[in-house]
């Protein structure tokens, strides 16, 4: 929207610029991030041969076998990362109103606990396919990894990271659903996929406990889409305003 | 809301919550981020040999300063959305650049600058645990190579240097509170990588950052929750 003026409601004779309205901006940005992590994270899951909870010594063998695979593993990680957090955000937008209590608990407990899993956290089939690539001493890297693994701030993050992912994303899932700002359903594949999804078994049952779960963040795309910008956000006001 | 949002059923309102939430975290990060440069006897961009050297002299402090990471880690992104909230209505296209940059950026930063073992978590590792520093060295110099690595710090840069400097412009020209602190945030946001004299003199940057964040705090604070969010 363009940058207006008007005249001076205060009766003098200048005009008054009124600021541009990002509205707009934040709810469609938001709208187009939500599904987009998790669909990211199902997509890897059905492409690549690499498990979400495999052994070490299983990785280094899959990268070696697979070396293209491992090679593009990383670059669908990033879609992941850049979305994840606005995706949890794009979701407490839609429901503190309806769902307050429950947004603000499932956005509080995913927010602090994926970025803590995120920075954290080493991706061990990265880790694996970097061993295998660079010809590096895979029992010295394993060493290393199991003695990151050892210290408390890692078991802690492990912690937070887990209760991100199955508590709070359940309670999203369930303020999704309560909110009723979308169909139900949307909701409930949210509260199922997302803290389902990592106790599923094999590539397959993950990635489409992950697929649920983006049709679960969907449901925030469509209230996003569906709602105007006065039902979105309060207005934009003039800096001076406030000065 | 467009469907049947149950006006009858809800009476809790959470605005309260999270605007005094993020006022409360918003300096965290940087004050964190300031005091681990400022303990820690190393910068962030020394040789891999070296940082184990250090940290191995200093094992203590840099294990206190992984718990502090813990601290910028989990509050670096709701930091950045104070700032957006406080700045959205005023300044909409600065708090519209500043905060997609930066959230993008951090969140990449975050999710992909750890992806494999590397930097000063690799060092404290390997000195904690006596491992090898030679083959340490070669998965920290591996890891740094990735591709797409690289790609993620560089958004994370750019959401440090660029994003962050925006936030502070908004800050300023909002007008929300006193134009000190988005100064502030501009000056030790971008600028604190590239301060000369060592990792005390970037942690100092990094305190001058955490004061512009202090201003989105000072702001949440004062207003009220009409003038924060909607209501239902």
């Amino acid at each position: 929207m363009a940058q207006t003026t008007r005249l001076d409601p205060s009766g003098g004779s200048g005009r008054v610029r009124q600021p541009h309205d990002a509205r707009s901006y934040f709810r469609l940005a938001l709208a187009i991030a939500a599904p987009i992590p998790m669909a990211a994270a199902a997509v890897s899951m059905f492409v690549f041969p690499f498990g979400l909870a495999d052994e070490f010594d299983t990785r280094l063998q899959q990268a070696a076998e697979h070396p293209d695979a491992a090679a593009a593993y990383g670059w669908l990680l990033l879609p992941y990362a850049a979305f994840m957090l606005p995706a949890i955000v794009a979701v407490v937008v839609v429901t503190y109103r309806g769902a307050p209590r429950l947004a603000a608990w499932g956005g509080t407990l995913t927010m602090v606990g994926t970025a803590i899993g995120f920075a954290m956290l080493p991706n061990d089939q990265v880790t694996a396919n970097l061993v295998v690539s660079e010809n590096l001493d895979a029992a010295a890297v394993k060493a290393g990894l199991e003695a990151y693994h050892t210290h408390l701030v890692v078991q802690v993050s492990v912690i937070v990271w887990l209760v991100a992912l199955v508590i709070g994303l359940g309670i999203l899932g369930v303020a999704l659903w309560r909110s009723r700002a979308v169909p139900a359903w949307f909701g409930i594949a949210l509260l199922v996929g997302g803290p389902a999804h990592p106790f599923l078994p094999g590539n397959v049952g993950v990635g489409i406990g992950l697929l649920l779960a983006a049709v679960g963040f969907a449901g925030a795309s469509l209230a996003l889409f569906r709602m105007s910008n006065d039902e979105f956000d309060l207005p934009p006001i003039s800096a001076r305003r406030s000065s | 809301m467009t469907t049947t949002t149950p006006d009858h059923i809800v009476t809790h309102d959470s605005r309260g919550y999270f605007r005094v939430a993020l006022a409360v975290v918003a300096p965290f990060p940087m004050v964190a981020m300031g005091l681990i440069n400022i303990i820690q006897p190393f910068a962030g961009d020394e040789e891999f040999g070296a940082t184990v050297a250090k940290t191995a002299d200093h094992l203590g402090a840099v294990g206190v300063a992984s718990w502090l990471a813990l601290v910028f880690f989990a509050f670096l992104v709701p930091a950045v959305l104070a700032v957006a909230a406080v700045t959205r209505r005023a300044t909409p296209r600065l708090a519209a650049w500043g905060g997609t940059l930066t959230v993008v950026g951090f969140g990449l930063g975050l999710g992909i600058g750890s992806v494999a073992p590397q930097g000063s978590p690799l060092a404290y590792i390997t000195a904690a645990h006596d491992l090898d520093v030679a083959e340490m060295g070669r998965l920290n110099d591996a890891a740094a190579g990735l591709p797409f690595l690289g790609v993620g710090l560089l958004f994370w840069i750019v959401g440090l240097t660029i994003g962050l400097g925006i936030l502070g412009v908004a800050l300023w020209r909002s007008r929300v509170v006193a134009p000190y602190f988005g100064i502030a945030l501009l000056l030790g946001g971008p600028t604190h990588p590239f301060i000369p004299g060592g990792h005390i003199a970037i942690g100092i940057g990094l305190l001058v950052a955490a004061f512009g964040f202090a201003g989105a705090s000072l702001a949440l604070l004062r207003m009220d929750n009409d003038e924060f969010a909607l209501e239902r």
